[in-house]
Parts: structure tokens; sequence; C-alpha cells
């Protein structure tokens, strides 16, 4: 039901940094979610669903959309509801968009 | 300190994945491609006078055209990564012309690919230059301008390191 993943990587600047840790609950995800996946291309990426359903990463250094393609639900292994940083502990969770992805 | 606690333990990674390798852009793969994309239509366009049979004409006219179109749009496609992705802000105010040039180089490249007019390879080698030189002062590297060891003998921006 929920788990936790550390994240490598800068492309989720300045949501998230590297190093940080995300807790991940099992349950469909929404519009504005960081989801992590299991991409076909790229392996267990986390990113996050824009409103176009698309995988995006919130810096500006993130591979481009076109290349990670839409969010596919069959591929989610889970979404991010909680940030565990050096920094402190914030929500993540877009639930509340309401728009399933 | 919950975060240092989390951390003592073994978990998986999750990739916020940048470009591979992430940051490292050359132009000099842009020239690459607009080069092979023009000793492309220079094979084609001697094809003529090899005294091929029409068998092995259209086999090489076939492999050849291929290649010419990989190797320009593989130069439009390094375009696109290096102007969408490595230009922006500060490099774009120095170099506002940045935007037509790669559009420039979207349509020169697609010439290419359409038809087998010489001057276009050269044109899209030019612009090509240009948008290296330009990429290159991006960067605060200088740059110079040399011959290719080989055919089609034309001239490259690469940065003088």
């Amino acid at each position: 039901m929920f788990s936790l993943y550390k994240v490598r990587g800068e492309s989720m600047k300045p949501t998230l940094q590297p190093g940080d840790i995300v807790l991940l609950r099992k349950r469909p995800a929404y519009i504005g979610d960081v989801v992590v996946v299991d991409h076909v291309r790229f392996g267990i990426i986390l990113k996050r669903i824009d409103a176009n359903r698309q995988l995006i990463g919130d810096g500006p250094a993130s591979t481009p959309s076109d290349e990670l393609g839409p969010y596919k639900p069959s591929t989610l292994i889970g979404t991010a509801i909680l940030a565990i940083t050096p920094r402190g502990i914030r929500r993540l969770s877009a639930r509340r968009s309401g728009i399933r992805a | 300190m919950l975060h240092s606690l989390l951390s003592k333990f073994d978990l998986p990674t999750a990739d916020a994945h940048c470009d591979i390798p992430c940051g490292i852009y050359d132009a000099r793969i842009v020239t690459y491609y607009a080069v092979s994309a023009l000793r492309q239509m220079d094979i084609l366009l001697s094809l003529e006078d090899k005294g091929l049979s029409h068998t092995a004409f259209a086999m090489q006219a076939a492999r050849n055209t291929a290649k010419k179109e990989e190797m320009a749009e593989n130069c439009k496609h390094q375009t696109r990564i290096i102007w969408g992705d490595f230009m922006k802000g500060d490099h774009l105010k120095k170099h506002p012309g940045a935007h037509e040039l790669a559009h420039k180089i979207m349509l020169a490249g697609s010439a290419v690919k359409q038809d087998l007019h010489r001057e276009d390879g050269e044109k899209l080698v030019a612009l090509c230059n240009e948008f290296a030189e330009i990429f290159w002062d991006m960067k605060g590297v200088k740059t110079k301008r040399v011959t290719t060891p080989y055919a089609p003998n034309v001239e490259v921006v690469e940065p003088d390191l």
C-alpha cells in the first residue's frame, strides 16, 4: 500500500531535490500528481502528470515530455503523497484536482 | 530528522531524469550530420557516371537516398535538442536570432531530404556552422573554421579548445 523511494536526478527541482525521499501510496493518480512509474524506456522514474496527461519534470533540465510520452496507469508504481526532505516534510498529493489521470 | 533516519536504509531509487548524459551539449554533432547529408548528396549526384547496371543503380540510389534523409533528419533532431533544451534565458538575450536560425535549419534539412540540389546541402552546412558559432559563444568558447579532412572537404565550425 505504501512504499518509500529515494529521488535521483534533478529534473523535479525545485519540488524535489536529489536525495529526497518520497512516500508513495498505491492509489489511482490524479492530474497534477507526482508519480513513480515503471517506464518502458527510462525504467523507474519520478515525474508529474500534467493537464494533458503527459509525464513532465518540474525542472528545466527534464527529459522532454515528448520523449517520456503520456502517463499510462498500468505503469504506476505509486503516487507520491509526502516528500521527506532534509528541509522538512511536505504533502505532495494533487488529489484535490479531482481529475483522474 | 526523519529524512536522516530513512536515509540509512537502502531504499529503491526513482530517477528524476535529466537528458542523458546530463548537461552535455555539443554543436559538433549538428555540423557532423549536415556534412554527412551533403556527402550523401554528392554520392547520389555521381552515381550516373559510374556505369552501373539498372539494378545496381537502383539499389545504390535507394541506399544513399535513405541515408541522406536519415542524416538530414538527425541534423534537425540534434538542432532541436540544443535549441530547445540548452538555449534559454540569457543565451537568447545575447543571441535573439537563435530561434529564426533553428527554424531555417529545419527548413533546409527538409529541403535536403526532399530533393537533390547540392546547394540545399551547402546551405544546411552553412546554417549549422552559424548555429555552432552561436552555440559555442553561448558557452564562452572561441571557435575556428577548419576544412574536413574527408569528402566533401567543406569548412566546419569547431570549438577552439
